[in-house]
């Protein structure tokens, strides 16, 4: 199985382009900076299990490399990986952008029965030196806070996802208690 | 438009104005602007009991805010809070966003955190703990801290007696220094110290050429110690490093550091009691420092030239700012932390009222300020 960053758009069709396009650049610049060529796996740990995916993306300028800032690399880059891993593995597609402070990153709905009630997942991403569970466990809590005792309300799922781009790895998790869909 | 056409244009808006270098530009602000103008017609078509619909009335205000247009995030807010449907949490959450920011990792004279009891307490602080390396070692140390406290302690001598002719204020100067000179590692407050010392060199200054010789030596040689041994103390001059950056063109208002002063102490459910002593503490202390700055400067009296604060007029605001902000922040980590319980959020709010000005000043005067400027 294959994860393209090059088709976010086609994944997650409510996506526009101008996000899309720039984070799977980013995803590139990562991952073109640990020394990894299209192909490279990704070892996805999703929930539980554990698999590994083909990461493929057109191989981005290098000179790019001196017009961007890592850390953005990074972070964007690992949007990029979970977007594309979500969709994949889970069937969440993109709703919308949260703002900086709102504890998540992405609403995403979860692809059902079209006449089913919409569900959302809240997704926290972050891009890591070095993945690790507490790193997880932490964007878990972050994800999980807050909005039930805030506004009495919540999504339906919330997960987290943390990518490293050493040996590209992520795990996506979702908080106790959230309904994991397929 | 639909509503998935309009979560399309604030991801993207969205995704553009967090991603601009310098977010208090004027091209932050209006990208700011126009997610706030997304997020308000997403809230207009989704109802307030929806999670969505939160989320997007919450967008609205926060983009407000970042954009820097407090009067429209106040009107949402009241617009949004004054929906029938609308919860208390919610309309506690969007109050909150409204809530000043405090100025990060800025020097001040007082450290607080939250305890494990969940009070804020003062905590020893690196500031009191000198910074030893290869070029001053501990045993220097050692040496100019027995020097210093010996040469306080010939010059209370002196003055034992009486009859020296010479104000009380120098006694009580030396007393203070002692009590808040850092007797070990990370206790007293050695800006504080420092302060009594410059008060002292202030009256020396004023007095020196009427003081007995041998006073006016003991005195002189306890400057000469002070100074170098604040260099172990990387914060005293960080502290006046840090305000002397920027402009100081703010002012404190009086009243605010009265009433939130008056807050936190009559709050001793969320205060352990040495929070808001060491407040008046350094209040006190810096007030007096400026006190005899404005008065060399009125007597044209030149103090000669001190590396760590050329020209400490104004410490006092800057100082008793950064006590504010401190406490302030605190509180707001409180309020994070423990949600709706306890009553941080309503503290949070009462302290905010005052610490506004405190914040202003603080930024302005702050290296960043400065670096905003640039």
């Amino acid at each position: 199985m294959d994860l393209d960053l090059n088709a976010l758009t086609a994944l997650h069709p409510k996506m526009h382009m101008d996000i899309a396009s720039p984070l799977a650049m980013h995803a590139g610049l990562s991952l073109q900076s640990g020394g990894h060529a299209p192909g490279v796996m990704l070892d996805a740990h999703i929930d539980a299990g554990r698999e590994a995916l083909a990461l493929c993306w057109v191989l981005v300028d290098e000179g790019l490399r001196e017009q961007t800032d890592r850390k953005r690399n990074t972070e964007d880059g690992a949007e990029a990986v979970a977007l594309a891993l979500a969709h994949e593995r889970k069937r969440w597609t993109f709703s919308r952008r949260l703002q900086q402070g709102e504890h998540a990153d992405y609403l995403l709905s979860v692809a059902e029965n079209p006449s089913a009630r919409r569900r959302l997942v809240a997704l926290e991403v972050s891009g890591s030196a070095t993945i690790d569970t507490a790193r997880l466990r932490e964007k878990l809590a972050q994800v999980g806070k807050c909005w039930l005792e805030e506004l009495q309300r919540e999504p339906d799922i919330k997960a987290a996802c943390v990518v490293d781009f050493g040996p590209p790895r992520a795990r996506l998790a979702t908080t106790p208690g959230s309904g994991i869909a397929p | 438009m639909t509503i998935d056409e309009l979560y399309g244009k604030v991801s993207l808006a969205i995704f553009e104005a967090e991603r601009l270098p310098d977010q208090r530009s004027r091209e932050a602000r209006d990208a700011f602007a126009e997610v706030s103008s997304l997020e308000e017609q997403i809230a207009g078509r989704l109802p307030v009991d929806d999670f969505e619909g939160m989320i997007a009335r919450r967008g609205a205000v926060r983009a407000a805010v970042a954009a820097g247009e407090m009067e429209r995030a106040r009107r949402l807010t009241e617009r949004y809070c004054a929906e029938p449907h609308a919860n208390d949490g919610f309309r506690r959450s969007l109050n909150e966003m409204l809530l000043p920011k405090p100025v990060a990792d800025v020097a001040a004279p007082i450290s607080v955190e939250m305890s494990n009891e969940n009070k804020v307490v003062v905590v020893d602080e690196p500031r009191n703990t000198p910074k030893v390396n290869e070029e001053n070692s501990r045993m220097d140390h050692e040496k100019l801290r027995r020097e210093c406290l010996e040469s306080v302690k010939a010059v209370l001598s002196m003055l034992g007696g009486g009859g020296v002719g010479v104000r009380g204020a120098y006694r009580e100067c030396l007393e203070q220094y002692l009590d808040e000179f850092p007797a070990e590692a990370g206790r007293g407050n050695m800006l504080l110290a420092d302060c009594e010392a410059r008060v002292l060199r202030g009256l020396f200054e004023e007095d020196h050429r009427v003081l007995p010789s041998a006073l006016a030596e003991g005195l002189h040689r306890f400057f000469v110690v002070h100074r170098s041994i604040c260099v172990f103390y990387d914060g005293v001059r960080r502290f006046y490093e840090e305000f002397s950056a920027g402009t100081r063109s703010g002012t404190l208002r009086e009243v605010d550091v009265g009433d939130f002063l008056d807050d936190v102490e009559r709050s001793p459910a969320f205060f352990d009691a040495k929070v808001s002593r060491e407040f008046r503490d350094i209040d006190r202390e810096l007030k007096r420092q400026e006190a005899v700055a404005v008065r060399l400067e009125a007597q044209s009296i030149v103090v000669p030239a001190d590396p760590i604060a050329p020209r400490p007029l104004r410490a006092r605001d800057f100082g008793v700012a950064g006590a504010m902000n401190a406490i302030y922040s605190t509180v707001l980590i409180g309020a994070e932390s423990t949600g709706t319980v306890r009553g941080w959020g309503d503290l949070a709010q009462k302290l905010a009222a005052h610490a506004g000005s405190a914040i202003d000043l603080l930024r302005e005067a702050s290296r960043e300020g400065q670096l905003a400027r640039h």
